[in-house]
């Protein structure tokens, strides 16, 4: 009998090795986690150039902004009920209903917000918060209008084990990584990655191009190496978002919006919901505005890297560099998840 | 149908489970109502599967029970339930054929090697998932995966994963969606493994 071509190791050997087994266990207790996202306000304390929110196709900034915690508290219990277990609470600035975000932290106590870290949100809505960080603070004054906005956030979430800041790599900031990373570690906080993904018909100069690509990917190598307690990255989550492929192309996104199957996975529990309570499956991912072929956002990766296991149990290293990627993304996303040390140290190349 | 039966304190099945501690185990409870079906039927049937069967009490030696069948509107289908003053015991749908020439022909090889593929797969869910109250031979292989066990997409690819171990063959992670029963299951992999002969 001739068999298909298969991988050179059993599944059950490539987590017979006891440091993969250990990772494999930690990881796969949070299985149960299935996400959808809610735009808490239409509203924002600044005006950042090129905001997806504000200048994003699906227009949700006019969708009606319901502020009723009594019908949040309704959708939410509803949420739980369909089997939803992570909430990801975003904007425009979801600081700006804290009332909301506490109605929902009531009802589903995993979670995260993303925000742009002025308006500190309360220590009760103990989610994972997301600090959204575009360059240092001159760039982010040129380019948020904001004055001062690191030193901000910094002091608005010092000393508090809730807050992760977001370090957004453009072509404009990519070296201004270092001096960001610095001051956080300075300061006992933490930062993950995201990369730029050109909204739908943005063709300007914030768009990567190969060489940015790549000059991030030495930035980020650099900087995991130095400061590997205060970046929660991973070699292989380098690679997966510094590919000159985007990550639709690389790994097949499984969000409602790429994904017409209903049966399983996010195509089959994944909503985003608007500010009107509404929801769209043309429109569901977690980045709607983003072009597909240009997607390479940390969240969208969170979700659709870590569901292709399958391909990666080809071998221990492989295998090891997915865990990596999938302990990052619950350290990143889940309160009280301590990252482990990553376990692939050497590239492997993104299983597309 | 109604019934109503002592457990027999002698009977072999309190001996073997467990001598120092004794109940009845699930599958006489099963052939309990198999043996009431088919006296009420008076006719010579065999079961053939059972489906969303559930364990909710132990049964003591001399404990009265009583067995309700109802016939479902399919054939040889029943939905049953025991219960032991008042309680609930067991319940659970079992489906039966009627028995036939014992000659073995080719395509009840074939059934055979489904059902024991349907068992391993079934023993394999129940093992990764941690599932309770359900055994490998109690486990409806017609069971919708996804909105009667609660399996999602990174369940599915771990069991894939040890599919793949024990059968050589690659589930391709686009077939998911249609992975939606243990039987479908089944015949998924008796498809792979017959076109790569
Ligand atoms: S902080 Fe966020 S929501 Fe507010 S304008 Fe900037 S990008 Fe848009
Ligand atoms: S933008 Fe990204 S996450 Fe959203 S559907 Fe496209 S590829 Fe998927």
């Amino acid at each position: 009998m001739q068999t298909e071509k298969q991988p050179g190791y059993k599944f059950s050997e490539i987590i017979a090795d006891p440091v993969i087994r250990k990772r494999w266990e930690k990881v796969q207790k949070y299985f149960f986690l299935r996400e959808s996202t809610y735009d808490m306000s239409n509203r924002c304390n600044i005006r950042c150039e090129g905001c997806y929110y504000f200048a994003g196709e699906s227009k949700k900034q006019f969708a009606d902004e319901n502020r009723d915690p009594a019908a949040w508290k309704q959708l939410f219990e509803a949420e739980k009920e369909r089997g939803i277990t992570f909430v990801v609470l975003a904007g425009a600035e979801p600081a700006l209903a804290p009332e909301l975000c506490r109605v929902c932290f009531d009802v589903i106590p995993l979670g995260a917000i993303a925000t742009n870290g002025l308006k500190p949100i309360p220590q009760d809505i103990d989610y994972r918060i997301h600090i959204s960080t575009w360059g240092n603070d001159t760039t982010s004054l040129a380019v948020r209008k904001a004055p001062d906005m690191l030193v901000r956030q910094m002091e608005n979430y010092k000393d508090d084990p809730r807050a992760v800041f977001v370090y957004t790599f453009s072509p404009v900031n990519i070296d201004e990584a270092r001096e960001v990373t610095e001051l956080l570690a300075k300061g006992g906080q933490q930062i993950t990655f995201n990369m730029f993904s050109a909204p739908v018909g943005y063709n300007g100069h914030l768009r990567h191009t190969p060489e940015t690509l790549a000059q991030t990917r030495r930035v980020m190598t650099e900087l995991l190496a130095e400061f590997p307690t205060t970046v929660l990255f991973s070699p292989y989550n380098i690679l997966a978002h510094t590919e000159e492929k985007g990550l639709h192309e690389l790994f097949s996104c499984s969000y409602p919006r790429m994904n017409p199957s209903t049966d399983i996975g996010l195509g089959r529990s994944f909503r985003q919901y608007r500010t009107d309570l509404a929801w769209d499956r043309e429109a569901a991912c977690c980045v709607p505005d983003t072009d597909c072929d240009d997607c390479r956002h940390y969240a969208a990766g969170s979700a659709v890297v870590t569901a292709r296991m399958y391909r990666h149990a080809t071998d221990p290293a492989t295998f090891s560099a997915w865990l990596d990627y999938v302990d990052t993304y619950l350290a990143v996303w889940v309160r009280g998840y301590d990252k482990g040390k990553n376990l692939c140290e050497h590239p492997v190349i993104p299983i597309g | 149908m109604n019934a109503r039966v002592t457990t027999d304190r002698d009977s072999p099945w309190f001996s073997g489970h467990f001598p120092e501690d004794p109940i009845l185990p699930g599958i006489g409870l099963l052939n309990m109502v198999a043996d009431c079906i088919a006296a009420a039927k008076e006719e010579t049937i065999v079961m053939a599967g059972l489906g969303r069967v559930k364990f909710r009490k132990i049964v003591r030696p001399g404990e009265q029970l009583d067995i309700l069948a109802t016939s479902d509107n399919k054939r040889d289908q029943y939905t049953f339930r025991i219960t032991s003053g008042g309680q609930d015991v067991c319940s659970g749908i079992m489906r039966f054929t009627p028995q036939e020439n014992p000659q073995v022909n080719n395509s009840e090889v074939m059934s055979n090697e489904i059902s024991q593929t349907i068992t391993r797969i079934a023993a394999i869910i129940i093992d990764e998932l941690k599932l309770e109250d359900v055994t490998p031979e109690t486990f409806d292989a017609d069971l919708d995966l996804v909105d009667e066990v609660g399996i999602d997409s990174m369940d599915l690819a771990t069991i894939a994963l040890v599919l793949r171990d024990e059968y050589g063959i690659r589930i391709d992670e686009d077939d998911y969606p249609k992975l939606t029963t243990v039987r479908i299951i089944a015949e998924y992999i008796d498809n792979k493994l017959k076109s790569s002969e």
